[in-house]
C-alpha cells in the first residue's frame, strides 16, 4: 500500500510513537531515522510486528545509537497517548469516527449557522430577536447553504491536510459551542410553542372579547351598587356593540323598537324561563363586589 | 547488507525485501534500517534521496569505496570461517563414520 501518512493515520500514530521514544536523540539524526522508517511502512502496507517501543529499542541497537536514557524511558502523557493512537484498537475507533465525520460535519455547519445569527443579531431561528416574523425559509436554506459548505470542507480535508491544525482548532470551538446553541435551540422552541398557543388564543372572536377570550355578557352597575337593566351599549363611532343571537336562541330577552327592529345591544342579557316569557330573576349575576367610590359623581349640565 | 546494496542500490525496504528474497525471513525491519543508518555514518554507504509518485521520498543508499573494503574483509573472513567449519565437520564426519 501507498500513499502518505495523511491516509494512513495508524501509521502517522506509530511513527510519532516511534519518535516519541528517539526524543533524546539531535533532531537531524532522529528524523533520518523516522523517515526511513516512513517510507518503508507505508510501502509494506503491513502493521509493525513491533511496538512502537520495541521498534525503537531494536533501531537504536541496528544503528549502533545509545540506549533510551530514563528522561526518554519514562512515558509522558502524550507519549502514551501516542502509543495508544498506534494501537489497533485506536486504528479502529478511528476509522468508525471517520465513517461517522458526515454526521458530525451536519452538526458543525448547523453550530456555525446558528452562532453566526446569534452574534450577527438575527436570533436562531433566524428572525427569533427582531420585531420581524421568524422565517423558516431563511433558516432553512441557511443551514443547507452551511451544511453544503461543511462537507466539502470535510471532503477536502480528506484529500489534503494542508490545514490540519486550523481544522482541529475549528472542530474542537465548535464542539464547545454546540453546548450553548443546543440550550438556547431548545429555550427557543420552548418560546415557539409558547408563542403560537398565544396565537391561537388571540385569534379575533366574534361578539365582544376581553383579552382574547369571548364576552357572553355584561353586567353594568352604578356607584352605589345597584345592577342596571337594559343599558343599551355603543362604541366611540356610534356602532351598538352587539352580541347577537343564534337561530335557536329563543329564550333570549331581546328589546324591540318602536319600528320592530331587534336591539342586540342592550345588557345584561336576560333570558325567560323555560316555557314562559317571564325573568323571575333580572337580578341574577355573578358575584360582584363594588368599592366604596371616592370620586365626586358627575353632574350633567342641563341644556339650555 | 553491504553486499545487497553492492549489487543494486537500494531503499530500506527494497533491501529489506531483497534480504527476505533469498532467505533471510526472520530480519527485523528496525534491524534493517538502524544498520543502514549505521552503515551510512560510518561511511560505508552513501545516500541520496529519490522522489517516488507513489508516497514520500525514497532515501537510496549505494556502497562506498570503504564500504567495499569492508566486504571484500566480510567476504574473507566468513570464507576462512566457512573452510574452518567445513573443515571440523568433515572431520567429524569421518570420525563417526
Amino acid at each position: 500500500m501507498n500513499g502518505t501518512t495523511l491516509e494512513r493515520p495508524d501509521v502517522a500514530a506509530y511513527l510519532d510513537a516511534v519518535r516519541s521514544r528517539l526524543s533524546d536523540l539531535p533532531a537531524e539524526e532522529r528524523d533520518d531515522l523516522v523517515a526511513d522508517v516512513e517510507a518503508s511502512l507505508l510501502e509494506s502496507g503491513e502493521p509493525p510486528k513491533l511496538s512502537p517501543q520495541e521498534f525503537a529499542t531494536e533501531l537504536r541497537e541496528a544503528a549502533g545509537l545509545a540506549p533510551e536514557t530514563p528522561a526518554a524511558s519514562q512515558p509522558s502523557f502524550l507519549d502514551s497517548l501516542r502509543t495508544w493512537l498506534a494501537s489497533e484498537r485506536a486504528a479502529s475507533l478511528i476509522a468508525t469516527a471517520r465513517d461517522l465525520a458526515p454526521i458530525w460535519w451536519l452538526a458543525r455547519a448547523y453550530v456555525a449557522i446558528s452562532l453566526l445569527a446569534i452574534v450577527g443579531g438575527w436570533g436562531w431561528p433566524i428572525g427569533a430577536d427582531t420585531a420581524n416574523p421568524i422565517s423558516m425559509d431563511a433558516t432553512i436554506v441557511s443551514f443547507l447553504v452551511a451544511a453544503a459548505v461543511s462537507v466539502w470542507i470535510g471532503l477536502r480535508g480528506r484529500k489534503r491536510d494542508s490545514h490540519r491544525r486550523l481544522s482541529l482548532t475549528l472542530n474542537v470551538a465548535l464542539a464547545l459551542a454546540a453546548v450553548p446553541v443546543a440550550v438556547l435551540s431548545l429555550d427557543q422552541l420552548m418560546n415557539r410553542t409558547g408563542y403560537v398557543e398565544t396565537f391561537v388564543y388571540a385569534e379575533p372572536v366574534a361578539g365582544l372579547a376581553y383579552d382574547g377570550l369571548p364576552v357572553h355578557n355584561l353586567y353594568p352597575y352604578t356607584r352605589e351598587g345597584e345592577l342596571l337593566f337594559d343599558v343599551l351599549l355603543f362604541g366611540e363611532n356610534g356602532a351598538p356593540i352587539s352580541v347577537l343571537s343564534g337561530p335557536d336562541d329563543t329564550s333570549r330577552r331581546v328589546l324591540f323598537d318602536q319600528n320592530g327592529t331587534a336591539l342586540f345591544n342592550s345588557f345584561p342579557i336576560r333570558y325567560f324561563d323555560p316555557g314562559t316569557r317571564v325573568v323571575s330573576r333580572p337580578a341574577l349575576g355573578p358575584p360582584v363586589i363594588v368599592p366604596d367610590i371616592a370620586t365626586p359623581p358627575l353632574v350633567p349640565s342641563k341644556a339650555k | 547488507m553491504l553486499a545487497v546494496v553492492a549489487e543494486q542500490d537500494g531503499y530500506g525496504y527494497d533491501v529489506l525485501r531483497r534480504l527476505r528474497a533469498v532467505g533471510l525471513q526472520d530480519v527485523g525491519d528496525a534491524s534493517v534500517y538502524g544498520t543502514l543508518r549505521r552503515l551510512y555514518k560510518g561511511g560505508a554507504l552513501t545516500s541520496y534521496v529519490m522522489p517516488s509518485d507513489e508516497g514520500p521520498h525514497r532515501r537510496y543508499y549505494g556502497i562506498t569505496d570503504r564500504g567495499r573494503e569492508q566486504l571484500r574483509d566480510a567476504r574473507d573472513t566468513w570464507a576462512d570461517f566457512n573452510r574452518a567449519f567445513s573443515t571440523l565437520l568433515e572431520t567429524e564426519l569421518e570420525v563417526i563414520a
